[in-house]
């Protein structure tokens, strides 16, 4: 199968020759020398009754001090992964390669695809192996192995074992005689492949194929030490030419513990058994309820940690509301040997009474493992508004409150808004006067409809104000014989209205006795005499007072009347 | 409008740490900020509506009751205040339907409007009544007789509407204690009537040494301690 061509090697291998009926095989095509630019990917034959599932190329150089030449080797490896359609012998024909104008092929391989094969059993590579008999130090030839990534962990930390097969010689029909087993533990199944993988590796030295058995992760249960107890496979070995049927072997692996040690002394009130690196959140899906009526509060534990261990957060005591025991799910997924989601708690609670009730706040703490401390956390609190059904009405009624509800508050204004107005009977004061003044006004007229006596005195103060204003104007004016007129008029017409008496129809002397008649005071006679006197004098004559005089003579009718009236 | 809109704009408290409080559920430092409102003064529906709103927050029913009612005589049209305070009791309407119109719409108009209403119908009778007696004694020619009944309908209304809301400022009260027990007589020797809940009220009769002759809405009655309850206007008895 190997072809050498000058500087350029063009092989080409299969890892099984004979192949499980349904399971995939892989054949390998190496292309190596000390200068490989330019070359082309081998081409692939059409290979009868097989399919090609897919390739990969990868490459590798690989650099050499020879007797004191440095030489240098480049490979590039093509890996076909193959499936048979059916049973049977099949052949692979040759790959091809040109390179500087010379074309290259493999050698054609011959591989068997049978029913019955055990899943489980294995061809090595098909390189021929010798058979070395177990001896002293560390070196056997086919052996289990648990791998686990801590040996001392806190209750609830995740723990990965792995269960690895070392074989270092030819075997065949490996047979798991039961899973591993652990106690004291919560085990979360990471992978258990249905067809062993061998894979080169070293071991103290030396190289073995190694194939993954089982990995798990490990959760413990309280502060008891886990236990890893032995699990058994059976192998075929064939070993040298004189056991060409092979030996059927029991293998088994090697009890382990992990020590789980207690937690922090100052462990808060609220941890329970959360353990990695996590968060919570919370949320209820109504803030406006019936009494009576149940609604959710679901809390969702976020990131890497034991998960599925957790307990719920507790529900503080509540007189006003009831919360029955949570519904739990999980959803997670292995990551990074961790186990990495989300823990959803949904509690039902029920109001008991109607207003506005506070969902108090909820305490949560973890063992955070990367700092080895409790971290607390906090959730809540909340409120929700819990009405009566009559409260609640129709669903018209609820929406059109929802904009006046108690969870608005109005922008306030820094005006003050008396109840009452300021002086409030003080604005009934107009309307009264205005009463008070009609009936008096009603009275007045009444009064001066029937009493022709009460009319004229009435008039006096008007008629009395007009003669005077006359009189000073005729006196501004020198207006002499008019000033005497009306001075005589304001005088007579007084008289009337005053003592209704005729006195414009009388003559001095009946007026006089008139008015002593009427007990008029006897000292203002001579004046009111005089008066009327000079009056005439000025009127009939041709004497021409001065405007000292008139005001004189309108001075002494103004006592004249003061007196009389 | 656009300048009583400009009015109105300038006259809001903008965006205030009572608001920032509220929204953030801190209702006992919200309320804080509003008794500085009412420290400088400052009343209006608005600002009792929010402390009700706060005190409902905080669970104490009674003195959130006591702070809607307080907003509600000043607004007793708004809708919210109206709103907040069905989330206690439903107002019963009367079975006839004038009677229970005519309520309600008392029930929508303040003291204050009723105390203008007052006046204007006060003013307005006086005014025809006035015409009326000169028209006894001066021919003018004015229609008054259908006037002066409309002007008599009208202040009867506003009297009406004045007595029962001026009543109400008088008199009502709220429990806003948890729980307090009526009476018959005015100490806790008298026999107990009656156990009244948080954010009830009724209407204040006479006081006697710290303890109140009250009547409920249910219509029966009892003495209460003074100190289990509030007026709704403190200052209207004095």
């Amino acid at each position: 199968m190997i072809l050498l061509l000058f500087s350029l090697t063009f092989t080409a291998s299969v890892d099984q020759t004979v192949v499980p009926f349904g399971e995939s095989f892989n054949v390998t095509v190496t292309v190596e020398g000390e200068d490989l630019s330019g070359v082309e990917n081998p081409s692939a034959p059409n290979i009868s009754g097989i399919d090609i599932l897919g390739s990969s190329r990868s490459q590798s150089t690989q650099i050499n001090f020879i007797n004191g030449r440095l030489s240098k080797s480049t490979s590039y490896i093509y890996d076909y992964q193959m499936i048979a359609r059916q049973e049977g012998q099949f052949t692979i024909p040759p790959f091809s390669l040109t390179y500087e104008g010379k074309k290259y092929s493999t050698d054609p391989i011959k591989i068997e695809v049978k029913k019955g094969i055990s899943q489980r059993s294995v061809s090595p590579p098909a390189v021929n192996r010798r058979f070395e008999p177990e001896s002293g130090g560390d070196f056997r030839a086919v052996f289990l192995e648990t791998e686990i990534s801590k040996g001392s962990v806190y209750p609830g930390e995740p723990i990965i074992v792995t269960h690895y097969l070392y074989v270092k010689t030819s075997i065949s029909d490996v047979q798991l005689t039961g899973p591993p087993t652990y106690e004291n533990v919560w085990v979360e199944n990471v992978q258990s492949p249905m067809r062993l993988d061998f894979k080169t590796t070293t071991r103290n030295g030396i190289r073995y194929d190694r194939a993954l058995i089982k990995q798990d992760i490990l959760f413990p249960l309280g502060e008891h030490d886990v236990q890893i107890n032995p699990f058994s496979v059976q192998v075929v070995v064939r070993g040298d030419m004189f056991s060409f049927f092979g030996e059927r072997k029991t293998i088994s692996s090697e009890a382990k513990t992990i020590r789980v040690k207690p937690y922090p002394k100052d462990s808060p009130a609220e941890f329970i058994d959360a353990v990695g690196a996590l968060n919570i959140s919370a949320e209820i899906d109504t803030s406006n309820i019936r009494v009576d009526s149940p609604f959710s509060l679901k809390m969702i534990i976020k990131g890497e940690g034991n998960l599925n261990l957790l307990s719920p957060p507790k529900f503080p005591e509540s007189r006003k509301l009831t919360a029955y025991t949570p519904e739990s799910k999980v959803n997670s997924r292995i990551s990074g040997g961790s186990l990495v989601g989300e823990r959803i708690f949904n509690y039902l609670i029920t109001p008991k009474v109607s207003g506005i009730i506070e969902i108090p706040e909820i305490k949560w703490a973890y063992f955070d493992i990367q700092k080895n401390t409790f971290v607390r956390e906090k959730i809540g609190p909340w409120q929700i508004q819990v009405r009566t059904a009559d409260e609640i009405g129709t669903s018209e009624q609820k929406s059109e409150k929802a904009s006046k509800d108690i969870a608005y508050i109005l922008p306030v204004s820094n005006k003050t808004a008396s109840l009452i107005p300021k002086f409030f009977p003080l604005y009934f004061l107009p309307s009264l006067i205005l009463l008070i003044l009609s009936v008096y006004y009603v009275i007045d007229v009444r009064k001066t409809l029937g009493d022709s006596r009460y009319a004229s005195l009435k008039v006096i103060p008007k008629q009395l104000k007009s003669g005077f204003r006359k009189l000073e104007k005729e006196i501004h004016k020198n207006n002499v014989t008019e000033f005497y007129e009306d001075l005589t008029y304001v005088l007579l017409k007084f008289l009337k209205l005053r003592f209704h008496l005729n006195a414009f129809g009388m003559r001095k002397k009946e007026l006089l006795s008139a008015l002593r008649d009427k007990n008029v005071p006897e000292k203002i006679l001579p004046l009111l005499e005089e008066t009327l006197v000079k009056s005439e004098t000025v009127r009939f004559t041709s004497l021409v007072p001065g405007q000292e005089e008139m005001l004189k003579d309108l001075k002494n009718l103004r006592e004249v009347i003061d007196v009389l009236h | 409008m656009f300048y009583i809109s400009v009015l109105m704009f300038f006259s809001q408290i903008p965006a205030t740490a009572a608001e920032e409080y509220y929204k953030e559920g801190e209702y006992a430092k919200t309320l804080e900020e509003y008794n500085k409102y009412l420290d400088k003064g400052i009343r209006n529906a608005e600002l009792y509506l929010n402390i009700g709103n706060c005190y409902y927050r905080m669970g104490d029913f009674g003195r959130s009751l006591l702070y809607y009612r307080r907003g509600w005589f000043i607004a007793p049209g708004s809708e919210s205040i109206l709103n907040n305070i069905s989330l206690f009791k439903k107002e019963k309407s009367s079975p006839n339907p004038f009677i229970s119109f005519l309520s309600k719409m008392i029930d929508r108009i303040s003291l204050r409007v009723f105390s203008y209403l007052l006046i204007l119908s006060f003013s307005l009778l006086i005014i025809i009544v006035s015409i009326r007696l000169i028209q006894t004694v001066k021919l003018i020619s004015f229609p008054t007789d259908p006037l002066l009944v409309l002007a008599c309908l009208f202040f009867v209304f506003s009297l009406v509407g004045f007595s029962i809301w001026y009543g109400r400022v008088k008199s009502r009260w709220v429990v806003t204690t948890e729980t307090t027990i009526a009476y018959s007589g005015p100490n806790e020797e008298f026999k107990e009537l009656m156990r009244v809940d948080k954010a009830e009220e009724g209407s204040l009769v006479r006081e006697d040494g710290g303890w109140w002759l009250v009547h409920f809405h249910s219509g029966e009655g009892g003495w209460i301690d003074s100190t289990t309850a509030a007026l709704v206007i403190p200052s209207s008895r004095n």
